[in-house]
């Protein structure tokens, strides 16, 4: 559970969210077609009728952490993240963010490999030597398996192609 | 290692610094792209046809499905991808024709395509529930005239065969002001399309032969037309020549191999050839048929025309009976 | 020909060791297809469909079916070792497996799975052979109204797996919803949410979502703090499945099985909403309720139950009306049309002998896979063993080439990468994943059938209470949501006491 500080702001939060897809997402980027014989059939109408359900959710997430009791301290969820936590956390969206690009350019297979030396290092692997070969074999075996007997074109990239 | 890693490197390279000239394609697998998922009537038929290509392609031909938005996804990425003739599309008559006369707002337009060959054509058949009383076209058409705006027919979603297919044939016949005398029952695919015939939740579906045919050859549907010169067997129903609407013969599915615009002419050479002999294949024929489809392949000048002609008819009745999606 | 005969021919189609031979290899084809996520069922099939063309009809027939009923099964394995499920349907596996694999007990779920699977399976196929043509009859009766009310009442299963706050499980499924809608609108075929892009207007592949928001999160928090106690008791996964543990989930696999059937013949639906009704059931019955979601082994029965409960049903409305329940069985229809067998009602007269061939070959298939599945078993549960500073890093890999080969699209990718993202805030911020992931699988279904009944009535509300089906699901619907109040209520005021007396004790003076 989360403190009372903690659940007021999700709430706010969700509160927010709704808002801005009632009156922000809906209006500009749903596309309704000239011809609506009923308004329940509008491609607005279920996201609407979704967007005011979250928007009650939320205000009653408010509401509930405002009025009852709070969680001992010793039982509320903690979420301050510790200073190397962060820093990992960091580095693997930084790494997620580069795999995506380089997916195309690189190539799955390698890129794959560079991602698990690199989450082996990241967690401070005892299994140094386990981790580089599993790295290796690993994307080599699903590369051949999906290309060779599933029929899936693995992208390879402009630079090293596989057989 | 080192050395095989060599080869490779160069195998690219030299593939690369040799893209110009296409006298020895293909040196490394040609991928070919389907627009819809797995198990679709184009997914089938495709898997059908690339089996019998894998003896006659000099390189593995990896067949792929990348679905989505009715065929949009898969085409678009094929008309982004190198015009160096290792990324194909299994283009269908929904992608190809009908969506794009249909829709303004489609992300591609068929000039973006170089077809190398259609090899199957669906001849279109309306069906009804056997149920429902109806066992010709004109009952039908004085059904919907008598009822206006109650009349409902299923299609395979917005922008397929079957939703243009209805509204063609109405037309033919004389109704007019199609958004407000029939109502139109979008589903996901020919499958449910017929089931809500089976159903009653809609009243009939125009589309092709092959889905419809068990049900027709059963009893449970009876069909009222079917969109060919000749009549299709098992369908016990006039051709649109023996109603006199012949300009009904345009609306007909086909399946063709497409690549993007910029293709070398000795690339769709090339596929000439291989499909020429790849519609010979018994097993092929034999899957195909058995669907009520008919194999009859094109030259790829003659795919760009027919293509090209399917797309005006349609366009033009389009922009008559205002069917714009937007 | 007579029944008897029927059967007879039917029998030697089958007694012959080839028959055993494709059975036995489809099923194991399909369990490893389905073990390797990206692989799904749906894809084995379709692979396998063009080597059928060369087989006798029963052969290439009984190789496709096993291919099916081990796929769906083989999805359990990476949905209970690595929390990756590869289909909707077996996430609800994940939900209770998962945790059991984490407390060192993943033999004892994939057993029970393995166990419960086979039996629903059984089930299934006798369902198919005794009321195929009762059960076709409803299937033709359920049309765009009657989904819609049993979407709703499926939906109520949010509240048996939001965890502690009903509220919350809400605003997740509300963000299932939501994300249900982007891509082309299904009536009027124009763009919503598509924000320009080509990819989005194909909406979000579910597997791409699901494993982003199961798997992924897993990997998150096991990278930032990699020390953290929760990491270190995996590996014994060599439990063995208790016969007690048994007994007690052979209701839920009944009731599971029974779930399954029924929305197996409906075509259309699928086997996610069977696993996570069946599972929601089970739960709601269940004495150990407060355990499921945490490693409960009844909850892997259920979910397993249903999910396998669909695979024999989905072939009622193939074999009896020829009518397609699911994208594998219109594979498997094209399997038939290639040898001129035309499935629906004219099969059971001019092809008996393969109908019955059919029957009794799907019935070994249930014990087949009963084989196949331990081997299988004993073959992965040594993932169970490998160290999470390997592990993870794998299933990563794993995912990425997986949720790319779905459908050949590297924008699934990036779902799924965005996904993790959101389902690892999800965690933190105590919003259960379950409930949007039910959200999103039944979205679309809830807002088509809505808007295809609106079409068919012209706007009249009065189809949606058309027939004794719509009303059955309208009371069980008021049913459930009344229990949910209550149970809220009664929790809240549970709580309300027990805060009470927590400050009561701490305000007393010490004495």
């Amino acid at each position: 559970m989360l403190s009372r500080r903690d659940e007021i702001l999700v709430g706010l939060g969700v509160t927010l969210m709704a808002a801005l897809i009632l009156w922000w997402l809906i209006p500009t980027y749903v596309a309704i077609p000239r011809r609506v014989p009923i308004k329940a059939l509008s491609p607005a109408f279920w996201p609407t009728v979704i967007g005011w359900v979250m928007l009650i959710c939320g205000v009653a997430v408010v509401i509930r952490a405002a009025t009852a009791p709070p969680p001992p301290d010793a039982i509320a969820d903690d979420l301050r993240v510790s200073r190397p936590e962060a820093l990992r956390l960091g580095a693997l969206a930084l790494l997620l963010i580069a795999t995506f690009f380089s997916l195309r350019t690189v190539g799955m297979v390698w890129t794959s490999m560079v991602v698990f030396v690199a989450l082996v290092f990241l967690t401070g692997s005892k299994n140094r030597f386990w981790g580089m070969v599993a790295a290796i074999v690993l994307p080599l075996a699903l590369y051949f398996f999906f290309t060779k007997v599933a029929g899936v074109a693995i992208p390879q990239g402009r630079i090293v192609r596989l057989p | 290692m080192k050395k095989t890693l060599i080869a490779l490197t160069l195998g690219t390279a030299t593939a690369a610094l040799a893209a110009p000239a296409f006298a020895d394609y293909p040196t490394r697998p040609i991928q070919m792209l389907i627009p819809y998922g797995p198990g679709g009537a184009t997914d089938l038929s495709a898997r059908a046809l690339s089996t019998a290509l894998t003896p006659i392609v000099p390189q593995p031909v990896v067949v792929s499905n990348r679905a989505g938005a009715g065929g949009a996804t898969g085409s678009v990425a094929v008309r982004d991808a190198d015009p160096d003739g290792y990324t194909l599309l299994f283009a269908r008559v929904g992608s190809h024709t009908v969506n794009p006369a249909m829709n303004p707002n489609l992300p591609y337009t068929i000039d973006e395509f170089r077809f190398v060959g259609i090899y199957e054509i669906n001849p279109v058949a309306c069906v009804v529930n056997s149920n429902s009383g109806i066992t010709t076209i004109d009952e039908l058409i004085a059904k919907v005239n008598d009822n206006p705006g109650t009349v409902l027919f299923s299609s395979a979603g917005v922008g397929t065969l079957p939703h243009f297919g209805a509204l063609m044939v109405l037309d033919a016949y004389g109704v007019t002001d199609l958004a407000d005398n029939v109502i139109h029952i979008p589903t996901e695919g020919d499958g449910q399309a017929l089931t809500a015939v089976l159903q009653g939740t809609s009243d009939f579906y125009c589309g092709s032969t092959s889905p419809a045919a068990p049900f027709v050859q059963s009893g449970q549907m009876v069909p009222l037309l079917v969109t060919s010169s000749e009549r299709v067997e098992g369908f016990d129903a006039p051709t649109v020549d023996e109603l006199g609407k012949p300009e009904l013969k345009a609306l007909v599915g086909w399946t063709g191999i497409a690549g993007p615009a910029g293709m070398p002419d000795e690339v769709s050479d090339r596929w000439g050839e291989w499909m020429a002999e790849a519609v010979q294949d018994e097993t092929f024929l034999n899957f195909m048929t058995s669907g009520g489809s008919v194999v009859e392949l094109m030259s790829p000048e003659d795919s760009v025309t027919f293509v090209n002609d399917a797309y005006e008819v349609f366009r033009r009745l389009v922009v008559e009976l205002d069917l714009e999606i937007d | 020909m007579t029944f008897m005969e029927a059967l007879a021919a039917g029998f030697t189609l089958v007694a012959q060791w080839e028959s055993i031979a494709f059975l036995a290899l489809g099923v194991t084809i399909g369990v490893i297809a389905g073990a390797i996520p990206g692989m799904s069922a749906t894809m084995a099939v379709a692979l396998t469909l063009p080597f059928t063309f060369a087989l006798q009809p029963i052969f290439g027939i009984l190789l496709l079916l096993g291919v099916y009923k081990g796929g769906i099964f083989g999805g359990s394995i990476p949905a209970i070792l690595i929390k990756t499920p590869g289909t909707p349907a077996s996430s609800a596996t994940a939900l209770d497996g998962y945790p059991m694999a984490e407390q060192g007990r993943a033999g004892e779920a994939l057993s029970m799975s393995l166990y419960a699977s086979c039996i629903a399976d059984l089930m299934s196929n006798l369902a198919l052979i005794l009321f195929a043509a009762w059960l076709a009859s409803f299937a033709l009766n359920f049309g765009p109204p009657e989904m819609f009310t049993l979407i709703v009442f499926s939906l109520t299963i949010i509240a048996g797996v939001s965890g502690d706050s009903l509220v919350k499980g809400i605003i997740a499924a509300t963000l299932g919803l939501l994300l249900a809608t982007i891509g082309l609108d299904f009536i009027g075929g124009t763009e919503r949410f598509t924000f320009g892009s080509v990819d989005m207007r194909g909406g979000l592949n579910f597997v791409a979502v699901l494993i982003g928001l199961f798997a992924l999160p897993e990997i998150i928090a096991y990278i930032r703090n990699p020390e953290a106690k929760e990491h270190r008791v995996r590996g014994m996964g060599y439990s063995r499945l208790k016969w007690p543990d048994f007994r007690r989930s052979l209701k839920s696999i009944f009731r599971g099985s029974a779930i399954g059937v029924f929305l197996g013949a409906i075509p259309g639906i699928g086997a996610a909403p069977s696993a996570f009704l069946s599972y929601s059931e089970a739960r709601r019955a269940s004495p150990n309720r407060e355990n499921f979601g945490k490693g409960e082994i009844e909850g892997v029965a259920a979910a397993e139950a249903g999910n396998n409960g669909v695979a024999g049903a989905t072939l009622i409305p193939l074999l009896s009306l020829g009518i397609p329940g699911d994208v594998i069985t219109a594979i498997i229809i094209g399997a038939f049309m290639v040898h001129n067998l035309t499935p629906g009602p004219l099969l059971f007269v001019n092809n008996a002998d393969i109908v019955y061939a059919l029957f009794i070959g799907l019935i070994a298939s249930s014990f087949l896979l009963l084989i196949v599945g331990a081997v299988a078993i004993r073959a992965f549960r040594y993932i169970a063993d490998i160290p999470s500073d390997l592990l993870f890093p794998g299933v990563l890999v794993l995912c990425i080439f997986g949720v790319f080969a779905i459908n050949n699209s590297i924008f699934d990718v990036a779902v799924m990468l965005v996904m993790g993202g959101v389902g690892y805030i999800m965690l933190l911020l105590r919003f259960p994943a379950a409930p949007f992931l039910i959200a999103f699988i039944l979205g679309p279904m809830l807002e088509n059938s809505f808007r295809q009944a609106l079409l068919m009535s012209r706007g009249s509300l009065e189809i949606f209470v058309r027939g004794p089906i719509t009303i059955l699901f309208w009371c069980l619907t008021i049913l459930s949501v009344v229990m949910i109040i209550r149970a809220t209520v009664r929790a809240a005021r549970l709580k309300r006491e027990a805060a009470r007396s927590a400050t009561r004790v701490s305000a007393t003076p010490k004495a």
